[in-house]
């Protein structure tokens, strides 16, 4: 083992931390990781799982967590399963974890733009953008 | 496979004792270049056994060491703990989510 | 001055959390029923938090990490879930009595029935969640919070025997007429009061709100050591005048309505005006804190954008839950319901969340990963593991007390 690779432990670093994307917008927790058997026969820590399937599946409603995820990808008509994000585009792993994606490209945003559009859009006082 | 179904199975030595399930595992990141950014992330080692909650809460391997009375009771749990080597399981049986050590795998105690 | 104002976030977070209208009616009912025998709970509560506080906040200081993002993540999700359905719901029952309390505090001036004014103090604290920037809501509101001092006021003018006054508090018995059962469930209703979870989250989300950093750590110290131990003054000041008033006149408090009784007599009308302003202001603050509580904890736990920061086109998930959480209290507190039994409900659930929210604090604030070199000293460390153990005892003996003293009968 090459002394000086990262050393990281599934349930106290990676499991359910907060997730950032690149630029700082949060966008949901690491609610699951996949792990795959490559053909050397190792195991390997592939992809962060993030959202509300992935959480579901975490809490042991294995089926509702599958179809929440069908369904969340479907009504983004994603070809690819957006709820996987590999582990390799984590940049920084500490208190929380900085991804290089867009949170826009992230199931956990699907929720943000219907409740904007759907309920914030149509209530007044709902503020302007500009302000940070 | 998740991490969820992975902390689901249990482990058994070779000679039928049974370990407990995976509590934990442990990540290095040596494995082969992934698009050229960053190696991949290899599982080395599963601890099995109770230490569930203590090394979620970083208890194990000594990473907190106060409060005192916390970390001495998680300290006891250590014991009943036991870290396998992920080149020592022998076959995976993923029905049964039971994972099978070979003969003579080291069962090592976190320090 | 800005140093005077930077204090306002502990100064709101302790009157939301010490004084709303749980506390201000449990406070009186106490003073009334048992004279300053139960008064030691509360600079033991005060303790309690402002030690927790300090950490949350010290810990969301240094990574901005509010606590309950910390409990999932500590805990796991299974854990994190139950004690986000808990919390949520006390966040919801509390919202619903401190929305109702404000109405009353108009009501008081007004004379209008409170369940009419109770839409119209709902969109105010609607109007202030959504709108109104966070330092400005907790500068107005904790100043306002402060014309409380009124109770200090009026038990100076009382005049007491301060010797007899000192000597009841230290020598705390059983009075004559109560059992060591409803001792022991008032006893913890008032530590649970002084310790509620929202305290904490709202603290450590206010933190993260306010930008603090490694540099604000001498600030967060101000505000627990000043914040926390005001509100504390405040409880004991409303417990001593409702002893000295009603106990002699063996009057029990069990409305809202009933605590500023004292102040009216013994400073007037004009203490009066400023106890119903204080009033006005503490469950206003409360109101605030519940409704972005309920925010925060649904946010934190599934890791949404959160913040009053982010206008709610930006956080809009956070935002809608907090507008939700202010609708449904509304309708719950407009069917009429006795607003100060819905608190004594939320307090068994309390019971439930009391150690699962405060034990991964304690954790993290060991952890040199999230807070550095800023790791707990050993005597903080044991000071904060007895209150916990306190915490954990508190929590298993909630519900057997309230069904043995029948809700404090």
């Amino acid at each position: 083992m090459n002394t000086n690779a990262r050393v990281l432990h599934a349930t106290l670093d990676l499991l359910d931390r907060q997730l950032r994307d690149r630029h700082g917008v949060l966008c949901g927790n690491v609610d699951d990781l996949e792990v795959e058997h490559a053909e050397d026969g190792r195991l390997y820590v592939t992809h962060i799982v993030t959202g509300a399937g992935a959480l579901a599946y975490r809490l042991r409603r294995r089926r509702l967590g599958r179809w929440l995820n069908r369904f969340s990808n479907r009504m983004a008509d994603a070809e690819a399963d957006r709820s996987m994000i590999p582990l390799v585009l984590a940049s920084q792993i500490g208190p929380a974890i900085d991804l290089a994606v867009d949170a826009a490209d992230l199931p956990t945003h699907d929720g943000e733009r219907w409740a904007r559009v759907h309920v914030v859009e149509h209530i007044p006082l709902r503020g302007r953008r500009a302000r940070d | 496979m998740r991490a969820t179904d992975l902390l689901a199975h249990h482990v058994r030595t070779a000679d039928g004792r049974s370990l407990g399930r995976v509590s934990e595992f442990r990540v290095v990141q040596d494995g082969p270049l992934v698009a050229g950014v960053q190696n991949a992330f290899r599982i080395d080692q599963l601890l099995v056994g109770r230490g569930g909650l203590a090394s979620r809460l970083g208890y194990i391997r000594g990473r907190i060491s106060g409060p005192w009375l916390i970390a001495a009771v998680f300290r006891g749990l250590e014991r009943r703990t036991n870290l396998v080597d992920v080149d020592d399981i022998d076959r995976w049986d993923d029905d049964q989510l039971l994972i099978v050590l070979k003969p003579g795998a080291r069962l090592d105690h976190p320090a | 001055m800005k140093k005077v104002l930077g204090i306002a976030l502990g100064v709101l977070s302790a009157i939301g959390g010490f004084v709303d209208i749980g506390d201000l009616v449990a406070n009186s009912a106490t003073g009334a029923r048992f004279d300053l025998n139960l008064a030691w709970v509360v600079p033991f509560g005060v303790i309690g938090i402002i030690i927790y506080a300090e950490m949350s906040g010290r810990v969301a200081a240094l990574c901005q990490r509010p606590v309950f993002d910390l409990v999932r993540e500590r805990l796991g999700p299974r854990f994190g879930a139950g004690n986000l359905v808990a919390s949520f719901f006390i966040n919801l029952l509390t919202l619903t009595a401190e929305i109702a309390g404000v109405a009353i505090a108009v009501s008081l001036l007004t004379s209008v029935n409170y369940v009419l004014l109770i839409p119209f103090a709902a969109v105010l604290v609607w109007v202030v969640c959504w709108r109104l920037p966070f330092n400005i809501m907790e500068q107005v509101f904790g100043l306002m919070g402060m014309a409380l001092l009124v109770f200090v006021v009026a038990v100076w003018k009382i005049g007491p025997d301060w010797g007899d006054l000192a000597s009841k508090a230290t020598h705390p018995t059983v009075p004559n007429g109560e059992t060591p059962f409803t001792y022991a469930y008032y006893a913890i209703a008032l530590f649970g009061a002084a310790m509620t979870p929202y305290e904490v989250f709202f603290f450590s989300s206010g933190a993260v709100e306010d930008r603090w950093s490694a540099a604000d750590l001498g600030e967060n110290k101000a505000n627990v050591f000043i914040g926390f131990p005001l509100g504390g003054v405040l409880s004991l000041a409303i417990m001593v005048c409702a002893s000295l008033v009603l106990a002699p006149r063996a009057i029990d408090v069990a409305q809202l309505s009933q605590v500023p009784l004292p102040v009216a007599s013994a400073v007037g009308r004009v203490g009066l005006a400023f106890a119903i302003l204080g009033i006005f202001a503490a469950t206003f603050g409360a109101a605030l804190e519940t409704s972005l509580s309920s925010g925060y904890v649904v946010a934190q736990y599934l890791g949404w954008p959160w913040g009053k920061y982010h206008p709610p086109t930006r956080a809009s998930r956070f935002h809608v839950v907090v507008l939700a959480s202010i609708v449904v209290a509304v309708l719950i507190g407009l069917t009429g319901v006795d607003p100060v039994k819905v608190t004594e409900y939320s307090i068994v659930l309390s019971a439930a969340a009391l150690p699962l929210t405060y034990f991964p604090i304690l954790v993290i604030a060991n952890d040199r990963r999230y807070v550095q070199d800023h790791t707990n000293g050993r005597f903080l460390n044991a000071v904060a593991t007895l209150y916990l153990i306190v915490l954990v005892l508190v929590a298993v003996a909630t519900i057997p007390l309230m069904i043995i003293t029948k809700g404090g009968a």
